[in-house]
């Protein structure tokens, strides 16, 4: 058939049709984009992440056929972790993640069982990528395909703080510093380089500053003069704990998710409580190391945060009186934290505002001393400890004060000092038959100890300097006796002069969580 | 002229009934209607957000069963008139080759929108009942997109839905077998064709009496996400119908549900593979800007899918982007069957 007008008019419609398809499918595509809040979780600005284009086919494709396999794989994913086998456990949550991606709950699967349960089955050196690798995996495509879920926000949270920043896992000490170092920039680099590490590093974790500066401004203000992002140590998870869990809580209430939204204000707590015990960074004179020891500057982020709470739940008495309880301990922290910074006084006037905020006669009550004593030893009392757990508890606080005194942190070796002076008074007086030795005694023994291992080795030689100028009067007498003379606990690694700073502070025998000088060996 | 209109119509009329009364056709559409039947049962199993997952899954079927209804009704509409050469008696009547594909379309499109639509009830009242169910006590009622506005309390069954859903289809059933039995028509297009009235009138009933069936202030109204979801859901079927239609002026039904379904998975493909955050930003890239404009020639289905807005709380497309999707949909259906009459009129009979 030749070509006829007709032709012409179905070629122009056609062509007309197409145009306008194009046309439209602009705007609709802009307007359905929009109705989906993009990713990133961050109130008020989107950090971006790709969709996966397979499920984006799966989703609207796979028909009646998607809720049966999801749920075989599901039934299936689950039998497989009771049983154990959490790696083919979590290749059929990927799987149910690629058809399901909308629904919360599969990432939180994926990623606690990538985090807890598979880093749980590794040795302890071996655990932190896992861990991290859960982390990510709620980051990136459970906040791109559930921006608004307050579960993956709380899960979130609960990895920084309480699984990388926690004290309940034995590897730990391996967590933060891994955890740290991925915050370390190379202080060789030029500015520019800096700058654009650093910008990497917060697009990667997805850090929005602003939001840090907000948290900032609410949680440091009177503490830090213009309080802003960079009064943050990204290097402590605890941060990121904080900084999710208070994302979470910006995203819109879902009735479905109060109990989540209940554990984010929750979990805003416990991580500036985390900040406010062990915040502070301290690197170890050695290198992989870092003492983690109490942040003053969040002893009110605490108190504010715990006031939100109380207002969040003004009408719920259970929630009041555990939020007071909270109140007290705190109050009895912070003196704790106040002796460890070498600021006697004020911890003395916050343990007698504790007394008095408790009622009754102050005989009725212990001294801080004892509250000391009994943080040092991490028992209800004295009695239920031997004369070597004291020794060993004192040897501890004694390389804490060397330890801190060579790092140049003069507060904070007086502070431990302090704590290891009352210990020792309260202890002897306790148990007269089994005293302890003299802390200064036990600091030179200490010092001849660790000046002759530092000795050996060229790389290490100015530190036993720094220990000699610290305690000269170690080295003055003919006195020669060990720390294991007076039944001090010795670090295990002897032969690497490094191991010395892994165990020296002793921090961890002080306080209800964990305080501590640690490394990597 | 004036015989153009009733040609056409007789064309559209045939073919809406030869596709209706196709064994298959019934049970692709009788296999839908036990999926969404099943669906609150089975979202019992997933784990969390029950309704949100119904939904999503309700939707999903929608747009597959859509898909797969279409090719059947469409797969072999016009290459089976030639092939028969029935086309030969009918295009010596006053209607041109390119009415005629137009007549086609037309006859499929009614049969899918008449599916549609029955599926389009039974997955409104699969997702009452599974808010009654008690699956999802929290957003029982109070998702902010409707619900029924009543609070039974949870696990209690939900008679006006047992009565129009499950019983429409039965009477429909019943019908269908004594039309068939009386009269000798078809039982697969009776069951499909008494499904409308009846499941439009349960509509009704349902959205008047609550769960136990009592009366209530204000009729009960239904989740506009899925309201929404339905129509869009048959917008993009009226693309693959006309894929389809001018599919098969040169292939069987073979090819054209294969070309069909590449043409879906493409036009999933290429929406799904933007970036949602760089579309938000309006920094997309597309594979479109990569391929040249050959994209153009592939509809974007995602478009069309708004299953996964069931987890965002308070998201529902507005009537503005339901019409603009509509146009959409239009102006790829008139590109296909444009290429369809085309061909058709320069193909050899």
């Amino acid at each position: 058939m030749s070509w006829t007008r007709r032709d012409t008019v179905l070629s122009i419609v056609l062509v007309a049709s197409l145009v306008a398809a194009a046309f439209l499918r602009g705007g609709l595509v802009e307007e359905r984009a929009e109705l989906v809040p993009p990713g990133g979780g961050v109130p008020g600005e989107g950090v971006g992440g790709s969709s996966s284009a397979l499920a984006g086919v799966l989703s609207p494709a796979s028909g009646f056929f998607r809720p049966v396999a999801v749920n075989v794989l599901w039934l299936r994913s689950s039998a497989l972790r009771r049983q154990g086998q959490f790696f083919e456990s979590a290749s059929l949550a990927a799987a149910i993640a690629e058809l399901q991606p909308r629904l919360p709950s599969v990432w939180s699967f994926q990623a606690w069982n990538l985090s807890f349960n598979i880093a749980g089955s590794m040795p302890p050196r071996e655990r932190y990528p896992w861990v991290v690798e859960g982390i990510r995996l709620l980051r990136g495509p459970g906040l791109d395909y559930n921006p608004a879920s307050a579960g993956i926000y709380r899960d979130l949270s609960w990895f920084y703080f309480f699984k990388v920043d926690g004290f309940r896992d034995d590897a730990r000490l391996l967590y933060r510093f891994a955890f740290a170092k991925e915050f370390e920039i190379d202080a060789s680099l030029p500015p520019a380089e800096r700058r654009a590490a650093a910008r990497r590093l917060l697009d990667d974790w997805r850090i929005d500053t602003r939001f840090l500066d907000r948290l900032a401004q609410q949680y440091l203000a009177g503490e830090v003069p213009d309080a802003n992002a960079s009064d943050f140590d990204l290097r402590v998870a605890s941060t990121h704990g904080l900084y999710w869990a208070a994302a979470g809580l910006e995203q819109p209430e879902r009735p479905t998710e109060r109990w989540d939204r209940f554990l984010l204000g929750r979990y805003v707590v416990a991580s500036l409580d985390n900040l406010l015990d062990h915040g502070r960074m301290i690197r170890s004179p050695v290198r992989d190391a870092f003492a983690c020891v109490p942040d003053l500057r969040f002893r009110n982020a605490v108190s504010r945060a715990l006031d939100d709470e109380a207002e969040r739940y003004a009408d719920d008495e259970v929630i009041l009186s555990e939020i007071a309880a909270a109140r007290a301990q705190l109050r009895r922290r912070l003196a704790l934290f106040y002796v460890i910074w070498n600021r006697p006084q004020e911890a003395e006037r916050l343990w007698r505002e504790s007394v008095a905020a408790q009622g009754g006669a102050p005989e009725d009550h212990i001294s801080l001393e004892r509250f000391l004593s009994l943080q040092v030893i991490r028992s209800e009392d004295l009695e239920s400890t031997t004369r070597a757990e004291a020794a060993e508890r004192l040897g501890q606080l004694v390389r804490g004060v060397l330890g801190f005194a060579i790092a140049g942190q003069r507060d904070l070796a007086a502070g431990i000092h302090r704590i290891a002076t009352a210990f020792r008074a309260d202890w002897n007086r306790e148990n007269p038959s089994s005293t302890l030795p003299e802390v200064e005694e036990c600091i030179d023994a200490t010092a001849r100890h660790w000046d002759e291992l530092l000795s050996r080795d060229a790389e290490t030689q100015p530190l036993a300097e720094r220990v000699r100028t610290i305690a000269p009067a170690a080295f003055r007498g003919t006195d020669e006796r060990t720390p294991a003379d007076f039944g001090l606990r010795e670090p295990r690694d002897e032969s690497d002069p490094r191991g010395l700073f892994l165990f020296l502070p002793g921090l961890d025998s002080l306080g209800p969580r964990d305080a501590e000088i640690g490394g990597e060996r | 002229m004036s015989r153009i209109g009733p040609a056409f119509f007789a064309v559209a009329r045939n073919t809406f009934f030869e596709v209706v009364r196709q064994p298959a056709f019934a049970v692709v559409f009788v296999v839908t209607l036990a999926s969404f039947a099943a669906s609150p049962a089975l979202a019992l199993l997933t784990i969390g957000d029950e309704t949100q997952l119904l939904k999503d899954f309700g939707l999903s079927t929608l747009l597959l069963s859509g898909f797969v209804l279409t090719c059947l009704a469409a797969g072999n509409v016009v290459r089976r008139e030639i092939d028969d050469r029935t086309t030969l008696t009918l295009l010596a009547k006053p209607i041109s080759r390119d009415l005629f594909v137009f007549a086609k379309f037309a006859g499929v499109v009614l049969a899918v929108a008449v599916v549609v639509l029955v599926f389009g009830v039974s997955l409104l009242f699969a997702a009452r009942a599974a808010a009654d169910l008690g699956h999802d006590h929290a957003s029982h009622g109070d998702s902010g997109r409707g619900g029924h506005g009543h609070d039974h309390g949870g696990g209690a069954v939900d008679l006006p839905i047992l009565i129009g859903g499950i019983g429409g289809f039965v009477l429909a059933g019943l019908v269908a077998i004594v039309r068939a039995y009386r009269s000798g028509r078809s039982f697969a297009g009776g069951l499909v064709l008494w499904c409308v009235p009846i499941f439009t009138v349960a509509l009704i009933f349902v959205a008047v009496f609550g769960p136990d069936c009592e009366v209530g202030d204000a009729p009960v109204t239904f989740d506009p996400l899925l309201l929404h979801g339905i129509v869009l859901s048959f917008f993009a079927t009226t693309i693959f119908a006309a894929f389809a239609v001018c599919s098969s002026v040169w292939v069987g039904k073979g090819a054209t549900f294969c070309a069909t379904a590449a043409l879906f998975l493409l036009g999933l493909w290429r929406g799904g593979s933007s970036n949602v955050a760089e579309t938000a930003a309006g920094t997309e890239t597309y594979p479109a800007d990569a391929g040249g404009g050959l994209w153009s020639f592939v509809p974007d289905f995602q478009i069309f899918w708004v299953g996964d807005l069931a987890y965002t709380p308070e998201v529902v497309p507005d009537a503005v982007f339901v019409t603009r999707a509509g146009l959409y949909a239009v102006a790829f259906a008139v590109t296909f069957l444009a290429i369809g009459a085309l061909s058709l009129r320069h193909r050899s009979l």
